[in-house]
């Protein structure tokens, strides 16, 4: 009896869907001829069922019942059934297996706003806004947003006179650069874009000593001046000469370092950076003043060496003493100049390419993103659109390169704080490998040398025979090509930032 | 919905044996006509709601933000994206009332163009759209499952792929197994993911009225990002429209809806209007605690969301993320399922294609196909450039069928219709529709070539396999064979008319 029922509601399930056909018959029937008489319609009807029969729809439900009931497929369909979960199981057990086998993510490093990009410093407003309102800064936010700079190192804009301690008023705005209302709005336009604003507050900037001859007076004037700028909004503070002023008055300057990191700690907010500026260039020195200092990022002249070779020492030094979030690279600056300056308007790629992609942070004055260079002083006007001047091509194509490789560092780990890996330096070249857990490798050749072309053989266990090319600073080296890293050619003046995968 | 159909159909059918015992044809007729129809209101708007909210409001964000340019402006986008979605769903109702079939678009395509168009749609979406999209989908739920055991770096290839194809699998299996089953999974997740909806708003409201609203002030929503373009809006609008995409899912099951001519158009009014809202009221819930340069940064929006609000609640997000995925694999295994059974009932694909199991009435052969074809774009492995495919064609479809629309009204103006739209709504969805289209084109030619040229390899094989009637006896022998074969290790049969359902019909007709 109850065999019998299931048989029947199995028929009853089958008979269920084959009602589904009902509505498309009828439907035609309705749209099409709708006024035909009934007779018709059954005519119709009738003649459709004949077609229907006639088509081949395999075995009908009594001959499967027949023929697909017995034993023997009953038996096949189970072992099919069976098959799949064991299948199934497999594949899950195996994914399991890979994931509890595979090597756990490398913990990412702890970092500082001021370690996720390059920072721009604008020691003139008015030269950089081709203004002499310090509001108009805050329209440029989204042109140096697009270049993915992290910070704006502004000034110094306060009240002093060359040499002139009387003078100095750290929390008044020079009436040159405007009013405090109009400071506040570029901070605001900054934050909103994630630009944190870092201030120039150096007392003497117009006059020789940086703290004047009296270091200890000078620096007793910092701390309330900190504190009225954090009050407005400001990220950090920027000093010359913190090596002297550290000897001159270090009980003071030490109280001015727990301020700015004391405000890092205080509810939860942005961190506050230190950042100093000296003019030292052996890593000796450098790591001396940094350890005295007690800055976060110390800017320095360890980059403007001729030889690329103590270029390229000073950096690896540098490097297996610090945490590379400790670190700033750079070679202009506001009392150094522009970059197109220092090392020729022909260098400025190649020196983006370098600053970009060294470990730390990158730091370059307003207009090295073009190749700027000075004029009779320190503060050229600023290009903001190019004409079809030979130079001012090339300006735009600096450009553009400066924010690829920008873009590039902040996507890829290996460049934004991956590990550094020395392969080569000598006189006018050097290479390195920015590697990072198992994401991809990037390799940098750099050919400082105007007329003659490098072969590097570069050899290292952790590095494949060839390599992809991402970017080159000329346009000889094919983009997207494969090098022969045993036998890199680069040529002179040409930077190349190549990439191969992780390998187990 | 579909099993709980089934069971009253079966306590109707032995009913209806009963009555036709004791009382005659004619009472019997009509309970069997009355029964069928078992889509109410609110169940049809709970398949617009469930096929349209998935996965793709926890990832769009970020795209339409970024092609708008502000923030103002992307809620705008969400807005008016709802808008055009109701378009084109008022355009499907009235052909899923004129064109009583299942099989949705492609039903409609094949009716009023013919047999090619129908068939070039069907094998788009059949070969590409729906495997490539559930492959999508898969990885998707993989890499939010996987990401507690790897949060800051990609999980291994070869276990996310494991992990895709077993799920992929496991959700055949059920859909193979019962309707009701398959259903009852969609019901479960379709709850999960609007729980998850209703966290988020719930959560922005609040921040919002502690003050956090610095992004949505109006001199703030409007300031742009990038300077807006027509090519910048057009994208965006994609974006949205991917997470508004499955609102033509009703017409698969529109012969069933309860008093179609009232409830459809209402379950259209009350479901895409209530999505519409939900969804900005997403966004402006992320912009409330997000800056747009946060939301811009993200990979997956409503986990960054979630770290940054709900604490020690934050493991809710990504697991309402995967279930949600989880949800979406399976609705689009059932509904591609029953494509290819239309497909097949059509002639256009194998008749073992619409073969259903004996005992539990599943569409088993169609669902192996779906399963396989997914399982070898697993393999495949760049799904990147098949999504692109994916939009254009998915894209392309719409407008055709939306085009078939104003075809009949103009070939067949006195044809029965029991919902008329405005002309005006099947003309501005096309303006639209082109604009987007023209834009996909100028600025992706090479996809939206390999789209087109994909779509166009179907041409030979609709005349090799459809159109060549008098094929030499040995094709139909293996075919014969094939067949067989396939039922009995399926045990599957072709679904078949009844002789007594003959005078039900004509009664019918009378009526």
């Amino acid at each position: 009896m109850s065999n019998d029922t299931e048989v029947d509601m199995k028929d009853v399930e089958l008979n269920e869907v084959e009602q589904e056909k009902q509505p498309m018959t009828e439907g035609d029937a309705g749209n099409n001829y709708a006024i035909s008489p009934v007779t018709e319609k059954n005519g119709i009807v009738k003649v459709k069922i004949p077609d229907e029969e006639s088509k081949f729809t395999g075995l009908s439900k009594e001959e499967l019942m027949k023929v697909a009931g017995t034993p023997g497929w009953v038996r096949v369909r189970w072992a099919l059934l069976i098959l799949f979960w064991l299948g199934w199981l497999g594949m899950l057990a195996g994914a399991i297996a890979i994931i509890i086998q595979a090597p756990r993510c490398k913990p990412l490093p702890e970092m500082n706003w001021w370690n996720n990009g390059p920072l721009y410093q604008i020691g003139d407003v008015g030269a950089f806004t081709n203004s002499s309102d310090i509001k108009d800064l805050a329209g440029k936010v989204q042109a140096l947003d697009d270049l993915k700079v992290k910070g704006l190192i502004i000034g110094p804009i306060h009240v002093s006179s060359e040499d002139k301690p009387n003078e100095l008023n750290l929390i008044k705005i020079s009436e040159d650069d405007g009013v405090l209302a109009q400071f506040k709005e570029v901070i605001t336009a900054a934050h909103k874009r994630g630009i944190s604003v870092i201030l120039d507050l150096t007392p003497n900037y117009k006059g020789k000593d940086p703290w004047f001859s009296d270091a200890v007076n000078t620096v007793q004037k910092v701390e309330p001046a900190l504190i009225f700028w954090l009050k407005q909004g400001v990220d950090g503070f920027l000093f010359y000469g913190v090596e002297k002023v550290a000897a001159a008055a270090p009980t003071f300057w030490s109280d001015v370092v727990a301020l700015i990191h004391n405000q890092t700690d205080a509810e939860g907010k942005t961190k506050k950076v230190l950042i100093g500026v000296t003019d030292q260039s052996s890593p000796e020195e450098i790591s001396a003043t940094l350890n005295k200092t007690g800055v976060d990022l110390l800017l320095s002249g360890a980059l403007r060496s001729k030889s690329v070779q103590e270029v390229a020492q000073a950096v690896e030094s540098l490097y297996s003493t610090y945490n590379q979030t400790r670190l700033a690279w750079n070679i202009g600056g506001r009392i150094a100049g522009h970059l197109a300056s220092v090392v020729g308007f022909a260098k400025v790629k190649l020196s983006q390419l370098m600053l970009l992609t060294l470990p730390g942070t990158p730091v370059f004055n307003y207009g090295d993103e073009i190749g700027l260079e000075d004029e009779v002083n320190k503060y050229p006007t600023m290009l903001w659109k190019f004409n079809d001047e030979e130079k001012q091509k090339e300006m735009s194509t600096y450009h553009s390169f400066f924010k690829s490789v920008s873009v590039k560092r902040m996507k890829e780990r290996s460049l934004q704080h991956g590990e550094y890996l020395p392969l080569f330096n000598s006189d006018f070249a050097m290479a390195y490998v920015r590697s990072w857990d198992q994401n991809e490798r990037y390799l940098i050749a750099l050919n400082w040398h105007s007329n003659e072309t490098v072969s590097l053989q570069l050899k290292h266990a952790d590095i494949p025979e060839s390599a992809t090319v991402v970017f080159s600073t000329s346009g000889e080296t094919e983009v997207n090509k494969e090098l022969n890293l045993a036998q890199l050619e680069v040529n002179p003046g040409e930077g190349i930032m190549l990439k191969f995968p992780y390998t187990s | 919905m579909d099993g709980t159909e089934t069971n009253r159909r079966n306590c109707a059918k032995s009913e209806q044996q009963k009555m036709l015992d004791s009382r005659g044809n004619q009472s019997g007729s009509k309970d069997r006509v009355t029964l069928k129809k078992e889509i109410g209101l609110l169940s049809a708007c709970a398949i617009i709601i469930g096929n349209i909210i998935g996965s793709g409001i926890f990832i769009s964000p970020k795209g339409v933000l970024d092609h708008a340019g502000s923030v103002g402006f992307s809620l705008i986008v969400w807005v008016l994206g709802g808008g055009i979605c109701a378009l084109g769903s008022l355009c499907y109702a009235e052909l899923g009332v004129t064109i009583p079939k299942s099989g949705g678009d492609y039903s409609y395509v094949t009716e009023i163009f013919g047999g090619l168009v129908g068939f070039l749609l069907l094998w788009s979406a059949v070969l590409i759209m729906y495997p490539t999209t559930l492959a999508v989908i898969a990885l998707t739920f993989s890499n939010y499952v996987l990401q507690p055991a790897f949060p800051n770096c990609l999980p291994p290839y070869i276990a996310t792929r494991l992990l895709s194809t077993t799920c992929v699998l496991f959700l055949t299996w059920v859909n193979c197994s019962s309707v009701r089953w398959g259903t009852r999974i969609q019901d479960v997740f379709t709850v999960g993911k609007l729980l998850a909806l209703v966290l988020i708003i719930v959560v922005g409201m609040v921040q919002i009225a502690k003050g956090h609203y610095d992004a949505l002030e109006p001199q703030a929503a409007f300031e742009f990002i990038k300077d807006p373009s027509v090519g910048q809006i057009a994208l965006a609008f994609l974006q949205a429209s991917f997470a508004y995409s499955g609102w033509n899912f009703l017409n698969y099951v529109t012969e069933e809806v309860v008093e179609p001519r009232k409830n459809l158009p209402r379950a259209i009014y009350i479901s895409i209007p209530l999505v519409t809202l939900v969804y900005t009221l997403t966004n402006i819930a992320y912009f409330s605690s997000m800056s747009p340069q946060e939301l811009l940064e993200s990979n997956a929006v409503a986990v960054t969301f979630g770290e940054k609000l709900l604490g020690m609640f934050s493991w809710v997000m990504p697991i309402s993320v995967a279930l949600s995925t989880f949800g979406g694999i399976n609705g689009y295994l059932f509904t591609s399922s029953r494509l290819c059974f239309s497909g097949a009932r059509e002639g256009h694909l194998p008749y073992l294609l619409a073969m259903i199991h004996l005992k539990s009435c599943t569409p088993i052969p169609a669902l192996i196909v779906c399963c396989t074809a997914t399982i070898v774009i697993l393999c495949i492995g760049d799904t990147h450039n098949l999504i692109n495919y994916v939009s254009f064609i998915n894209y392309l479809s719409y407008g055709v069928t939306i085009a078939g629309l104003l075809y009949y009204r103009w070939k067949k103006p006195n044809m029965f219709r029991p919902i008329k739209v405005n002309l005006l709504v099947p003309c501005s969805y096309l303006v639209f529709w082109a604009v987007l289209l023209g834009f996909s084109l100028y600025s992706e030619p090479v996809v939206c070539g390999m789209g087109l040229v994909i779509m166009l390899t179907g041409v030979p094989i609709y005349f090799i396999g459809v159109q060549w009637k008098n094929k030499p006896q040995w094709i139909y022998s293996a075919i014969e064979r094939v067949t067989y074969l396939g039922q009995k290790m399926c045990y599957v049969v072709f679904p078949q008319d009844d002789p007594s359902e003959i005078q039900p019909l004509t009664e019918k007709s009378e009526l």
